[in-house]
């Protein structure tokens, strides 16, 4: 399946568990908007980060 | 003093008001009729606070006939991007769903501290809705126009925040930078902008949009001003969670004392490819006032912007799925749809950003250990025009929208403090920005070489001519 068919999908499939309505109107944007971040994520996946490499946010209670 | 008094600088205003050679309530009335004249051709104000203004600055008239202090900004008009509380306005954010809400019950804390300056709020602003944007334009309440082009662009999400200023209908407004709001409007319209490291000022009384990113800042078309903005606003306050434990570290003091010392480099690698000539020139300018010739390397620059897209699409569609939900009509459509596929975006992506993200810090900290001072173009080309939707860089097409924030956003990802400086080219009729950009906490340096550059006359920030009727 080509990225633009699983994007598709995956907005079919994840939109109503999220809770939200995608209307046929925005559905090219949000689909293009999905693909942009799907490459950017695929870009940091490319970059070797140690597993116990703590995420940047620190709650101080 | 200038003819017209609300067209000086806040330093200047604030003297001319504590020496008597101007009332505050000139300078109001004068900002208040230059709104009234300039505003419906610049869309840059939602709300003009004309009696709060006059009022604040009857009180402090009245307070130097009798003799009391004034404070250090006395006078100075300033507006604020209307996603800040002020007291009994209704606060916007840029979107027009939010014009049902209650008005606020108090200024936000940068608000409070500027009035306790006594800078005169004249109004809140114009900008992208939910700050979802690099433009500044706005389906709902329309763009906000360039000064210097009203053809052209302001930049955003900040749009009405440069507009006021490079209009003088404003000495200095705030803004908040998540990715670069308040340095593309500052690149695009020729200010002054200081984004702040992370944690520095309080962000209580503001309406959010990504927490881990979020940033406030003023706007000027003065160097000290930025400094006077900086060092009055900083102060610790309970109310941002967020904010660092750091003590009153003012600017204003050494602001004068030059380069010496400083180690200053270009931003090689990442900066220095993909924008306009004109981005590229700007920097060349800057090195050249400052005699600098080496450059550095921020090491995965691009894929500190695919970590803060991820981040910031993530946390803005989770703080707005509610609306999504509910009331996703009501949105602009070029902020709705990016909400939309940042609320189907796996959280493991927006997770996987925050650790890249502590990688990076610590990378580019070692970078500081040999550098004070990094110089990098702020957008990669001037304004484009209003409504335009693609650009070409480098021979490549690219969308408007989604590049405007490529050189701004790999530095706010880590909270880097960044002044802004405006360069003209013989020629242009628009001015473009360069960052200069220091560690973190060091808003001192950044300020310092903005000052240096503004007295070698390399950089300024004139207020655009009137249109002619």
């Amino acid at each position: 399946m080509s990225d633009h068919a699983d994007i598709d999908a995956f907005i079919d499939a994840a939109a109503p568990v999220v809770g939200i309505e995608i209307p046929q109107a925005s559905r090219a944007d949000v689909r293009t908007n999905l693909e942009i971040a799907m490459n950017m994520a695929r870009l940091l996946e490319g970059f070797p980060l140690d597993e116990r490499t703590e995420p940047a946010p620190v709650f101080t209670p | 003093m200038s003819a017209s008094p609300s067209q000086s600088t806040c330093t200047q205003i604030a003297a001319d008001v504590h020496a008597g050679r101007v009332t505050a309530r000139a300078v109001a009335q004068d900002a208040l009729a230059r709104i009234a004249r300039l505003d419906p051709g610049l869309g840059a104000f939602t709300h003009v606070a004309a009696e709060r203004a006059l009022a604040q600055a009857d009180g402090i008239d009245a307070r130097r006939a009798r003799g009391e202090a004034l404070g250090p900004m006395a006078g100075a008009p300033f507006a604020v991007k209307n996603l800040f509380d002020v007291d009994a306005v209704t606060t916007l954010a840029g979107a027009k769903m939010m014009e049902t809400q209650p008005p606020a019950g108090a200024d936000a804390f940068l608000v409070r501290k500027l009035v306790a300056a006594d800078a005169v709020l004249v109004g809140a602003l114009n900008m992208g809705e939910f700050a979802y944007d690099f433009t500044g334009e706005n389906a709902h309440f329309g763009p906000s126009r360039n000064p210097h082009d009203p053809a052209h662009m302001t930049g955003g999400s900040s749009g009405g925040s440069g507009a006021a200023v490079a209009s003088g209908m404003a000495a200095l407004s705030l803004g908040s930078d998540t990715n670069g709001s308040i340095r593309v409007p500052s690149s695009f319209c020729g200010l002054f902008g200081l984004k702040p490291t992370y944690g520095r000022l309080s962000r209580a009384g503001t309406f959010p949009f990504v927490a881990s990113l979020d940033h406030l800042g003023p706007i000027a078309r003065a160097v000290d001003d930025l400094a006077l903005a900086y060092d009055v606003m900083q102060g610790a306050d309970a109310d941002d969670h967020a904010q660092a434990a750091r003590p009153f570290e003012p600017a204003s003091p050494a602001l004068a004392s030059g380069l010496a010392g400083l180690r200053i480099a270009t931003a090689g690698g990442y900066f220095a490819s993909g924008a306009d000539p004109a981005a590229y020139e700007a920097v060349a300018r800057v090195a050249k006032a400052l005699e600098v010739s080496r450059s550095v390397d921020l090491p995965e620059a691009g894929r500190a912007r695919a970590a803060a897209f991820l981040i910031t699409m993530s946390e803005g569609a989770a703080l707005h799925l509610d609306r999504l939900r509910t009331n996703a009509a009501a949105f602009d459509p070029d902020v709705r749809e990016r909400l939309m596929a940042g609320a189907l975006a796996p959280g493991a992506w927006a997770t996987r950003a925050h650790k890249f993200r502590r990688w990076y810090r610590e990378a580019v900290l070692r970078v500081f250990e040999h550098t004070d001072v990094i110089l990098a173009p702020a957008t990669p080309c001037r304004a484009p025009r209003i409504g335009q939707k693609m650009m070409t860089l480098e021979g490549k097409a690219l969308p408007v929208r989604a590049n405007l924030g490529m050189f701004t956003q790999p530095i706010s990802f880590i909270g880097l403090p960044v002044a802004t400086v405006p360069v003209w080219t013989e020629g242009e009729t628009l001015p473009i920005g360069v960052q200069i950009i220091a560690a973190p906490w060091r808003e001192d340096i950044a300020l310092r070489v903005a000052k240096a550059l503004e007295d070698m006359g390399a950089v300024r920030a004139p207020i655009a001519p009137e249109p002619h009727p």
